[in-house]
């Protein structure tokens, strides 16, 4: 059986593609893709340039979102939210703290004077028999009581105290430096956005010299990065550096991304804020930067990609 | 049985269509459309209604994708917030 009679081609790749084709309602089964390189999760939409693409998924709890027509759609925050206009998070610190108060007081009640003076008198005009019967002993009352009473207690009252609040919001700037050829590419909307794999963080060909910067207007304290496709290779150091009038080593640096090579999903970057944190301009955008540079690879078998950037003001 | 009748076809032009077709895992790639008329944003989901893959066109901007249920295309809206 073949897909074209004998006397011609009997092979799919060997059809020549000359038009368009109505397929008359008959289907197509068991097709690995109709866009190049689809994974899991991607969509299908019509692309900008004519033809079918594929839309990468987004980052988890993010919903698909229009940008008009003859735009492709996006993942992005969803709902009518603020942080779709704002895309920040305020982290809220709230240890707690405990008011001890205690509060004690003694109230004495005398009632000296205030009872009837222990007098009584009772005539006995006539044998009454057994229709009065005396008490014995006598009865007495007391000439004065006293009542003190004493109340003590304790309430404990635990009340939480905001002691600081954390900024969370996207990177004011991403440039992506290939040092073979000295070429800078701003990748700030590439790593503002959560389009899955479109921050170069090293390049396909990486070299000594070769760096990722991480910028935003204010001083900040730590870094996120979403890795997409975390890189692979051997030899591979990366320094993490920030701009004094000079490039120096961040200081009480941790680096959860592991070199780029830590798995997909977020990770920070963390490190003392340096009191001499100065602004530069990288590739003509004057920000406070950190930046990620090799200085030392022997082999690269994969290229890490991120998907996203954040930094974070603790205050 | 042959997918095409007649002989000695080369295009796919030429291919006349008369059966489904099982791909055995093997793409499409540069495909302009699935769907008759998409243009660029269109995304394409399976409609129930007529068996058949349709494009869903887009919403304006900010709008969401939002599930109508089973066997309904999905439609760009905002969502019930609920409040």
């Amino acid at each position: 059986m073949s897909f074209v009679s004998t006397g011609g081609v009997s092979k799919w790749s060997q059809i020549t593609i000359d038009a368009d084709k109505d397929m008359g309602g008959k289907g197509l089964s068991d097709l690995k893709q109709v866009a190049a390189a689809m994974v899991g999760g991607d969509l299908i939409a019509k692309g900008l340039g004519g033809i079918l693409v594929r839309i990468p998924a987004g980052i988890a709890n993010t919903v698909l979102t229009s940008q008009g027509a003859l735009m492709l759609p996006v993942w992005a925050p969803g709902g009518l939210y603020l942080n779709r206009y704002f895309p920040a998070n305020i982290n809220l610190s709230v240890p707690t703290a405990t008011k001890n108060t205690t509060r004690s007081h003694t109230k004495s009640n005398s009632m000296a004077g205030k009872l009837p003076s222990p007098f009584y008198s009772v005539d006995v005009a006539e044998d009454l028999g057994n229709l009065v019967k005396f008490e014995n002993p006598a009865i007495t009352l007391p000439g004065s009581r006293t009542k003190n009473t004493t109340r003590s207690h304790t309430k404990t009252k635990t009340i939480t105290i905001p002691s600081h609040y954390d900024l969370n919001i996207v990177v004011g700037g991403a440039e992506a430096y290939n040092n073979t050829g000295a070429v800078f590419t701003d990748e700030t909307a590439a790593a503002q956005s959560a389009a899955a794999n479109d921050m170069t963080l090293l390049p396909l060909v990486a070299t000594v010299g070769c760096a990722y910067y991480f910028g935003h207007v204010k001083l900040f304290d730590l870094m996120t990065l979403n890795i997409g496709t975390p890189g692979a290779g051997t030899g591979w150091v990366i320094v993490w550096e920030y701009w004094n009038g000079a490039w120096v080593g961040l200081p009480g640096l941790v680096d959860g991304t592991n070199q780029f090579q830590a798995a997909g999903g977020n990770h920070d970057v963390t490190f003392t804020r340096p009191g001499d944190w100065a602004t530069t301009a990288v590739n003509g955008v004057t920000l406070y930067w950190i930046r990620a540079r090799l200085t030392n690879i022997t082999t690269e078998t994969t290229q890490p990609k991120g998907t996203q950037a954040w930094i974070t003001i603790k205050t | 049985m042959s997918f095409v009748e007649v002989g000695g076809v080369s295009k796919w032009s030429q291919v006349v269509i008369d059966a489904d077709k099982d791909m055995d895992g093997f793409g499409l790639t540069d495909l302009k459309e699935l769907v008759a008329g998409m243009t660029a944003g269109d995304i394409i989901a399976f409609n129930a209604t007529t068996g058949q893959l349709g494009k869903v066109s887009p919403g304006v901007i900010s709008t969401e994708l939002l599930t109508k249920g089973t066997k309904f295309p999905p439609v760009w809206g905002f969502p019930d917030t609920g409040g």
